[in-house]
């Protein structure tokens, strides 16, 4: 009777030679640390412009935005063996930046993160079920035509958050609700409820904007028939 | 407002999916083909739909045009910076330094072999998952 007595690494059984080559194996992985350097580095970094602008529209600030932008990429070199190849690695990015915005940067810690789940149903009352006048319409096409850059900049800084949040989402960077709803961490239904409402949040005040800087006439502003 | 002829799907309720429509968030097709159907007949729908896209094509334009900012060439720097020093800890990690990122995982096989009635030999191979944590500072 013997008794043989080996210890190898986790890589799925044989596995190891390729890892073993590039010098260090991780643990998890076969990769070596200077692979997964080389593919983070090739894959990730392409986002950091976008981040960062994703960053300013989260915190405000160019300093929080930056140290923002730094710890998410700190985070996700560390975790990069958990992301899945062919996945959908802006996503998985900014999943991240955002998770780490909501438990480390926010103002107020006290808010709570998820909302109640009477909101699906309130964007769904809020929603204009009739047709817009025709002077609506054109009001709001002359708004759009006229806005300042800096007007849509103040106008999505002052949305609350959990809005701004969902409309830079779906409307910069071009995610689906779903995708939205991962990298925020609420059902789908909830970011559809945010999204629409932010929508209308975001024209109702570049609506007043307008009128404030005086190229629509408080009469024609936007919005009034749906009220 | 209406155009007063009746559809087979009411107006209120096209107008209730448009956005989703526009978003191609409708997952049913089946609702898809009448809200397309419905478009079709129906001029202030129709009218109410474009208003909605050009309205929304517009907001994604101002918006990605005026929230553009680009991070400083000293945010690349620093992020390529802690890359590197990430990997030379990760490294160190795995020569016996512990470290704050990960617990590693040994298998440990252990192998038996004896032999039944001097005739044939069985071998029993069990398998130990060993899980080493290094101290996390992880959340």
């Amino acid at each position: 009777m013997a008794v043989a007595l080996l210890t190898m690494k986790n890589d799925s059984s044989s596995e190891i030679a390729p890892a073993r080559r590039g010098g260090v194996a991780l643990s998890g992985s076969t990769e070596s640390v200077v692979q997964r350097k080389e593919r983070f580095e090739r894959d990730a970094l392409q986002y950091t412009n976008q981040l960062y602008a994703a960053a300013m529209r989260y915190t405000k600030n160019p300093s929080d935005a930056e140290d923002l932008v730094q710890d998410t990429y700190a985070k996700a070199f560390v975790s990069f063996h958990q992301f899945e190849e062919g996945t959908n690695l802006k996503a998985w990015l900014y999943r991240i930046l955002t998770t780490t915005f909501i438990n480390n940067y926010r103002k107020d810690q006290r808010r709570p993160l998820q909302s109640n789940g009477g909101e699906v149903e309130d964007w769904q009352l809020h929603d204009a079920a009739s047709h817009t006048s025709d002077q609506g319409k054109s009001a709001e096409d002359e708004v759009l035509e006229n806005i300042a850059d800096v007007d849509i900049k103040n106008a999505l800084a002052d949305m609350p958050e959990e809005f701004r949040m969902a409309v830079y989402l779906a409307d910069v960077e071009g995610f689906a609700y779903k995708e939205i709803a991962e990298i925020v961490g609420v059902p789908a239904g909830t970011v559809m409820s945010r999204l629409h409402r932010g929508r209308k949040l975001l024209r109702a005040s570049l609506a007043d904007y307008a009128k404030d800087r005086g190229f629509i006439s408080a009469k024609d502003s936007v919005g009034e028939d749906e009220k | 407002m209406s155009c007063g002829n009746p559809h087979e799907t009411p107006c209120h309720d096209v107008l209730h999916s448009l956005i989703l429509f526009i978003d191609d968030e409708l997952e049913d097709q089946n609702q898809v083909h009448q809200i397309e159907i419905h478009i079709q007949e129906c001029p202030p729908c129709n009218q109410e739909l474009q208003h909605e896209q050009v309205v929304l094509s517009r907001l994604k334009e101002l918006m990605t045009s005026s929230c553009n900012e680009k991070a400083s060439d000293a945010l690349h720097e620093k992020i390529l910076s802690q890359t590197d020093e990430l990997a030379q800890q990760m490294q160190a990690q795995f020569f016996g330094m512990p470290s704050v990122f990960a617990s590693q995982v040994f298998t440990q096989y252990s192998r038996t072999e004896f032999t039944v009635d001097g005739i044939e030999t069985r071998i029993e191979i069990e398998t130990t998952e060993i899980t080493h944590h290094f101290d996390s500072e992880e959340e």
